[in-house]
């Protein structure tokens, strides 16, 4: 599945602490009774992987209470040096959240309404991931979008050449694929194809030091961050 | 001014090691010298003088880009083609691929429109290794088959790119801070000590990346006691800041009350420290490669497969401990496990460097031997001085230097006949003899080879013992006497010969025939020099004695 969740119902509730909470599907998605103490509680229980970790991935938004509570503990345990990123499905709810001026935007960047292909296109987000975040789910929405971040945790990038080259930016790159037309992934391009050249320009003897460079790990694919 | 790029994709000792050409580049004051390593190996890059600007590939991101399914491949490409864009739109003079290996002949191959020449191995379009000169062809083709090495990396890289080694000059930076920090607190456990502010301080590296290149845990703690013992001397464990090391030092420690001096640095401020201490001890690191920079002298105790021929301690007098060069096997596969280097042995040699003078040799173990390095007119030398000495080896690596000396610079140096009849007279001309029997049957299959050939020309049916001449000839190569340089240069050559015309190739293969023959006249001359010291020598010798007895009877 590499669509977005369908929402057939939207509100927002008052909590009793007075806090407006999102109620998506019939599904509240912060505590009605006091979404402080439960974004302290969800971040307190993982305080250990932000002690660990200056950079972490939040899964699912709300309306940003945990987000802002671990932007408060980021900032006592690493001052300015930290990043939040949030994947939130839900691009209403993200809208709802800054107009009611509900998040701190302290080093944060959330991504909203994207779909997992969408997501791994972003080269920001892709080198975020490298980095190896500490991971965090707001249980709510992680819960309610089950299918949706379960596609994103285990996605698998395209493998076909004419997808790869819809990912990449750079046009140097972007002609020299399309000159593997015959292939039918960057695998078989690189790995049968270009050996078969009997002349090679640079590019080519860029793509071999990839392969060169990337052997023996091709093996130990995971599909883990 | 030259701009250059050196291309060195290898690990942080190796990275270091890089130092020595860079300071020989710019000691031309105009030369503009830069370096692309990897990611990982950035701290040393960081740490080296005289580089203009550093570039890096980030190689862990691009292995996990290109192996992880989340991400697409393309990205992986994308970001190695974005890692070198700067690069490959300057406009360099020179690119210098001192990796040796196949990412870096393909990344050099890839820049070659930026710049106006390439040095080190690369393709041409036709994904032919492109050689320029014969020391390019010595380095990768013929140093990876001998099993003794004749020339150290660093001067074949000097070679390579043909510039004079330059040892003088600042090679490595370091912290003003570190190095008052370092100064004070050495001075302090002087003045503290039993020696007073004479004594000398002995620091030891505790670990290496590699287990089997350590110093065996039992022979560090002797060899510690014993420096103790000393009130002279006093030893310093040098760790890297890792926890894992911190663990291993302390539980070391333990055995010796905690009394022993742990020195915890980065690559940074361990240069501050090498700076004032009186000997490093280590096996082979990085930080080996750090004290050459810094002219500390060095004991490397060379062990597993460690290449101290090709990649041993670069500065005047370091000492190399090893097990006899016979027992060792310098590649993973073939390198031994075990060693008869005794903590004793290394105490020797401590002692031994310590010396001023130099004139009493350590006594060591059976089949240990104690290396000096010299600088000579190649470069770097490594000559026993102690221990057990296999002569045939050893004349043997002398007169492969010799014969590089003669083929390459058309240059001998005297010395070398010199230094081969110290060795062993009477070994030397059994050693010559049985050359020279060599020479002899690889020059009737050079003349077989070229018949063949010639017939070939004439009738292609008799191409079949062309073939079987041209194998045997190239069969040589597994020799392992001095042919076996001359004979592994024809072979490489003969394989990058493009396909063209028969007429053409028979012609190429002609050419090289004669260029190996006259390769075989340079070792005959060489052997021939040898005989005429080793008479000399023989004579003088001869004379020494007769006087020697007119004295006695007298």
């Amino acid at each position: 599945m590499n669509h977005l969740p369908i929402i057939s119902s939207y509100e927002v509730k008052t909590s009793r602490t007075e806090q407006k909470v999102p109620v998506v599907n019939g599904v509240h998605l912060h505590s009605i009774y006091n979404p402080f103490k439960e974004a302290e509680n969800l971040i307190n229980s993982n305080i250990e992987a932000l002690k660990n970790k200056n950079e972490v991935l939040i899964l699912g938004l709300g309306f940003g209470y945990h987000v802002n509570y671990a932007i408060e503990k980021l900032t006592e345990l690493h001052g300015n040096n930290f990043k939040v990123i949030v994947i939130e499905p839900n691009h209403q709810v993200h809208q709802d959240c800054l107009e009611l001026d509900l998040l701190n935007k302290k080093n944060v960047l959330v991504y909203s309404g994207f779909t997992a292909n969408e997501l791994y296109s972003d080269l920001d987000l892709i080198h975020f991931l490298l980095r190896k975040p500490a991971m965090l789910a707001h249980p709510a929405s992680f819960n309610l979008y089950q299918m949706y971040f379960k596609t994103f945790l285990t996605f698998e990038a395209p493998t076909k050449l004419e997808d790869i080259q819809k990912f990449t930016e750079v046009r140097e790159v972007k002609s020299y694929l399309k000159l593997f037309e015959g292939s039918s992934t960057f695998e078989e391009a690189l790995y049968t194809e270009l050996p078969k050249k009997e002349q090679f320009n640079s590019m080519d003897f860029l793509a071999m030091a990839l392969v060169e460079m990337t052997k023996g790990s091709r093996e130990k694919s995971t599909g883990e961050v | 001014m030259k701009k250059i790029l050196i291309i060195n994709l290898r690990r942080l000792g190796d990275v270091f090691s890089t130092a020595h050409l860079i300071n020989s580049l710019t000691a031309d004051k105009g030369n503009q010298v830069s370096l692309l390593t990897y990611k990982e190996s950035s701290k040393a890059a960081e740490n080296l003088k005289n580089v203009a600007s550093h570039y890096e590939i980030d190689r862990k991101e691009i292995i996990t880009l290109k192996t992880n399914k989340l991400f697409s491949d393309g990205f992986a490409f994308e970001q190695l083609y974005n890692q070198l864009n700067e690069i490959r739109t300057g406009e360099w003079d020179q690119i210098i691929n001192y990796s040796n290996d196949v990412v870096g002949a393909y990344l050099a191959s890839y820049l070659k429109d930026s710049t106006k020449e390439i040095i080190g191995v690369h393709y041409n379009s036709s994904r032919n290794v492109v050689i320029q000169n014969d020391w390019e062809l010595l380095f990768n083709d013929v140093l990876p088959v001998v099993k003794y090495a004749p020339v150290h990396f660093v001067d074949c890289y000097h070679k390579m790119a043909g510039v004079s080694l330059v040892k003088d000059g600042v090679k490595i930076t370091t912290n003003a801070r570190y190095n008052e920090s370092a100064f004070n607190n050495i001075s302090a456990v002087k003045k503290a000590s039993a020696g007073g502010e004479n004594s000398k301080i002995i620091a030891i590296q505790l670990k290496t990346a590699d287990p089997a290149k350590d110093i065996p845990e039992q022979t560090l703690h002797e060899l510690i006691s014993m420096i103790r013992q000393n009130a002279e001397l006093i030893p310093f464990l040098l760790i890297a800041p890792t926890d894992s090391e911190r663990k291993i030092a302390e539980a070391f420690n333990q055995a010796h009350n905690n009394e022993v001096v742990v020195v915890e640095a980065d690559l940074l401020a361990v240069t501050s420290v090498l700076m004032n201490v009186d000997l490093l001890v280590t096996p082979d690191t990085a930080i080996k490669h750090i004290a050459d920079l810094t002219n500390t002298p060095v004991l490397e105790i060379s062990l597993g497969h460690a290449p101290f021929l090709k990649q041993g301690s670069y500065s005047k007098e370091a000492l190399v401990l090893t097990d006899v060069i016979s027992n060792r096997g310098f590649t993973r596969e073939n390198a031994n496990g075990r060693t008869n280097i005794s903590a004793p042995d290394i105490m020797a040699s401590v002692l031994y460097s310590l010396t001023k003078a130099k004139t009493i040799k350590p006594r060591l173990s059976q089949g240990v031997t104690l290396y000096q390095s010299s600088f000579d007119q190649m470069g770097i030398r490594y000559t026993p001085i102690a221990g057990t000495i296999d002569t045939q080896i050893e004349i043997h690596r002398l007169m492969s230097r010799q014969l590089i000396n003669t083929m390459f610079e058309q240059n001998p140096d005297a010395n070398i006949y010199r230094d081969v009849c110290n060795l062993d007279l009477n070994m030397a001309t059994e050693w010559t003899n049985n050359e020279k029997s060599i020479v002899t049957n690889v020059m009737k299959d050079i003349l077989g080879t070229l018949r063949s050939l010639l017939q070939c020309s004439e009738n292609r049916k008799s191409s079949r013992d062309f073939v079987m001449n041209l194998g045997k000839l190239m069969s040589h190569i597994e020799s392992e006497s001095l042919v076996q340089i001359p004979v592994s240069m024809f072979k490489s050559k003969i394989e990058s010969i493009n396909v063209k015309t028969f007429e053409e190739n028979a012609k190429e293969v002609e050419v090289l025939l004669y260029e190996l023959k006259s390769d075989m006249q340079k070792i005959l001359q060489c052997l021939k020099e040898l005989e005429i010291q080793i008479n000399a020598s023989k004579m003088e010798d001869m004379i020494t004695r007769n006087l020697e007895s007119v004295k006695t009877v007298g």
